[in-house]
């Protein structure tokens, strides 16, 4: 059930209807059957594993917190182990030859489906589990507690990634789901919809193309184009998801944070990164980047540099089993890495150049870095990338050649350009932006909402011949 | 209490953003004769319509139903789809009922002469239901003419498939505003002009009496179409439209003939009458199928003449009420002039070709 279908809006219209009409005791037994529900239309058997994998990290929470010295770290291990086998079965399909052989030996090849959102919220668990073993979070008694966190709907499919500390006590609050709260969640529904349909999901199809066959473009100067547009799809694509997660959250009550803020606003990597999928880089500057920097402290100046390549090539496995993942985490750790050897240079030469002009060379630097390794992220493998980098984009010489990209291209490629800028602006002060909006008098706030709901309908990218874009993080 | 008037004010947001979902959709479908064509319909007054003839695209060519109202006071409106299938026909009937009740339907049967598999294509179903307004008769239609369900919904939202296209040479105008309801009074009552020409020779078919079966799908849609028109007593007119026909098309159109009256239906084959009507098979037709204007003048003539022989209609010229079909007489006329004098033209060349 994509996010941008007619029946998640109906699913979720239903929802928080019901929802809004029930007692405080009862709303969240009945949004972990929405959740359930909504599991449940991705495969029959998704909300057995989901409630499976709950359980155990509920009972292995139990124990930890029971438990202290040795026995409590081996518990935590386990447990965070069996998450971590999981992982690299599903992603790497580690046990398909084995599973095949045994189940099927001459009849096809058996091959073990990446539940949806498996990698979301075994972060979630496993950020749990390390809280309650470092009692930085007190263990969740109740079982439908620690399922509703594990399997709520606005999260389980791409995230964000909110901790347990931040969920679970808001489930017992009160909430009362008033025209208000509804008109602050639906105004970044639409937010959504209007990013992810009109924008994203018309420059992906723009630009699928190129990358289906490399050499069309015609010059390098159009390839640093192609790879801008994917980067822009994939901040719209990406923030329209969070914007209708937080949004529906908004709706039913719940404050989850928000995976973007202004990350192109930003003048060196490591800023970028705090403004990039928050919930994913914090999770992991927490759970990993921290400890091992810690752990590392006698290397000195590579006490940083270590943990931060690691972190980085983390997250590119985390993003899937492709050599175009490892490529792209390695490169942007590397970058880090640099980022920190330089660091005390960089603030010399900030106070010799004016603020203005530091700010400016910075920007562009990290855009044209960003457009660059991420386009490891849209390549099949490491090598496509390497190619399209080495032999297109860096081969000057072909910048002034005719390229093959449309008017339709550059017109929707300034139009993004345009939408990324409102979108990060409009990041920056969200919480001001929705509680100004819901303060519109009735007919204008309609006259808002139609507006937005009618060019969706007109200008969006769906329809009859075309393949519906899933949100591309559903992958990760 | 605030549950209740949050409640309210949802359906009235709902009601809001259906009532423009509904005109917006009507605004972007797709600029053509068939739209025209029907959006001209539904603006005729309730009860206003004599005779509405269905079929595909050589129904519009060939009734001029303005030369007809001049000629005997009649009013008649084509309400035709190009290559229509003829599941469609049902619904075309219980669409156009809903406004002229009780009109008589005349139906080109030769659409019953094509295997009905190879007509039930998206554009040619899209051309019948996405000329309708949205009602349950179109859900219905929908729903048997598109057997995969899953794809209905592109159906039902027809906007869906064509808000890609409201830009460009094709796109969305701004006088296509008047669409808003369906609702737009069609210049020529619905017929089209055609300036094409094509030369044939007449065949005489009058003594075939032999029959030969149409394909089983047709023949199924037409006893289901009967069955229809029995059960909702519909006052019905089965026709074949006079056109350069074969041998084994006046085989088929006796077959329909036997089928339609042996279950007490009407039904005459205007091809067994193009002497009387002096159609010029050297002039009046633009394809085998299709009559250009003087094809349509002359068939629209006799065909005045038949329903005013075997209908009860009435002589409504003079009447205030029906100004708007002198007018489009006189608006009918000025063009036919201009088609014959092109037609013309374009005959000049077939023949020093």
């Amino acid at each position: 059930m994509a996010f941008t279908s007619l029946t998640f809006i109906i699913f979720a219209a239903i929802t928080v209807a019901v929802y809004a009409l029930l007692p405080q005791k009862a709303k969240h037994i009945f949004l972990i059957a929405a959740s359930l529900v909504f599991y449940f239309w991705w495969k029959a058997w998704a909300p057995v594993f989901i409630i499976a994998y709950a359980l155990f990290n509920y009972f292995m929470a139990l124990a930890i917190a029971k438990s202290e010295g040795s026995k409590k770290r081996i518990l935590l291990f386990t447990a965070i182990g069996a998450s971590i086998i999981l992982f690299f079965i599903f992603r790497y399909h580690i046990l398909d030859g084995i599973l095949s052989a045994i189940v099927n030996p001459n009849g096809i090849d058996i091959s073990i489906l990446f539940p949806l959102g498996f990698s979301y919220y075994m972060f979630k668990s496993v950020s749990y589990l390390i809280d309650v073993n470092n009692k930085t979070f007190e263990k969740v008694n109740k079982f439908d507690y620690f399922l509703l966190y594990v399997v709520y709907f606005p999260e389980v499919s791409m995230g964000p990634i909110t901790r347990a500390v931040d969920f679970v006590p808001q489930i017992s609050k009160e909430k009362s789901i008033t025209a208000q709260s509804i008109n602050k969640g639906l105004v970044l529904v639409a937010w959504g919809f209007f990013k992810k349909i009109i924008f994203a999901d018309r420059l992906a199809s723009l630009i699928a193309p190129y990358y289906s066959d490399i050499n069309t473009a015609g010059n390098g100067s159009a390839w640093f184009l192609i790879a801008a547009g994917f980067l822009l799809q994939l901040y719209l694509d990406f923030s329209a998801y969070t914007d209708i997660s937080v949004g529906v959250s908004k709706m039913l009550g719940y404050e989850i944070k928000h995976n973007f803020k202004a990350p192109f606003f930003s003048y060196s990597i490591p800023e970028f990164w705090r403004k990039w999928h928050i919930s994913l880089t914090s999770w992991l500057l927490d759970y990993v980047f921290t400890p091992l920097q810690f752990l590392l402290r006698s290397l000195g100046k590579f006490a940083s540099i270590i943990p931060a390549i690691i972190t980085f090539t983390l997250i590119g496995v985390w993003h899937g089993g492709t050599s175009a993942y490892l490529m792209f985490g390695f490169l942007m750790g590397l970058l880090v890495a640099v980022d920190a050897l330089i660091a005390k240079s960089r603030k010399k030469l900030k106070k010799k150049m004016p603020k203005a002009l530091f700010n400016t060379v910075s920007l562009i630097l990290l855009t044209i870095i960003n457009i660059i390794v991420f386009l490891f992220m849209r390549v099949p493998d490491a090598q496509t990338g390497l190619n399209i980098i080495v032999r297109h984009m860096f081969d000057f010489g072909s910048w002034t050649a005719a390229s093959t990209l449309t008017l339709e291209f550059y017109i929707v490629m300034a139009l993004s350009l345009i939408m990324t800028i409102i979108s990060h602006i409009l990041e920056l002060k969200t919480d001001e932006f929705t509680e100004r909006f819901i303060k519109l008098k009735q007919p204008l706030l309609w006259i808002v909402y139609l507006a937005v709901i009618f060019a969706v309908i007109l200008f969006g990218h769906y329809g009859p011949g075309y393949d519906p874009i899933e949100f591309i993080y559903m992958g990760f | 209490m605030k549950k209740i008037k949050f409640i309210v004010k949802l359906i009235i947001f709902i009601c809001i953003f259906s009532v423009l979902l509904v005109s917006v959709s009507y605004i972007v479908r797709p600029q053509s004769d068939m739209k025209d064509r029907f959006a001209g319909f539904y603006s005729e007054p309730k009860d206003t319509i004599d005779a509405v003839m269905i079929g595909a695209s050589s129904v519009s060519p060939l009734l001029a139903a303005p030369y007809i109202w001049n000629e005997y006071g009649i009013t008649t409106y084509p309400l035709s789809t190009n290559a229509q299938p003829a599941a469609g026909i049902k619904y075309i009937i219980e669409e156009a009922s809903k406004s002229q009740e009780d009109c008589l339907f005349m139906v080109d049967a030769t659409m019953f002469m094509v295997e009905q598999s190879s007509l039930m294509t998206e554009p040619r179903i899209r051309n019948v239901v996405d000329n309708m307004k949205y009602s349950f008769t179109r859900i219905r239609a929908i729903n048997e003419m598109v057997e995969d369900k899953g794809s209905r919904i592109d159906y039902y939202f027809d906007i869906s498939k064509y808000h890609s296209a409201i830009f460009g040479e094709n796109g969305v105008k701004a006088e296509d505003i008047k669409y808003f309801n369906f609702q737009s009074p069609s210049e020529y009552k619905g017929y089209l002009f055609v300036e094409a020409v094509d030369i044939f020779e007449p065949v005489d078919l009058s003594n075939i009496t032999e029959e030969k079966p149409i394909p089983e799908d047709s023949e199924a849609e037409l006893k289901a179409l009967m069955d229809y028109c029995e059960a909702n007593e519909v006052n019905i007119l089965f026709f074949i439209n006079p056109y350069a026909a074969t041998e084994i098309n006046k085989q088929e159109h006796n077959y329909i003939k036997s089928i339609v009256e042996q279950r007490g239906f009407s039904f005459i084959n205007f091809n067994d009458f193009y002497e009387e009507m002096d159609i010029n098979f050297g002039k009046d037709l633009y394809n085998v199928n299709h009559m250009n204007v003087y094809g349509a003048e002359k068939f629209s003539s006799f065909l005045g003449r038949y329903l005013i022989e075997n209908y009860a209609f009435e002589d409504k010229r003079g009447n205030e009420d029906y100004a708007d079909w002198d007018e489009a007489y006189i608006a009918w006329d000025k063009r036919a002039i201009e088609a014959k004098q092109k037609t013309d033209e374009n005959l000049g060349k077939i023949k020093k070709r």
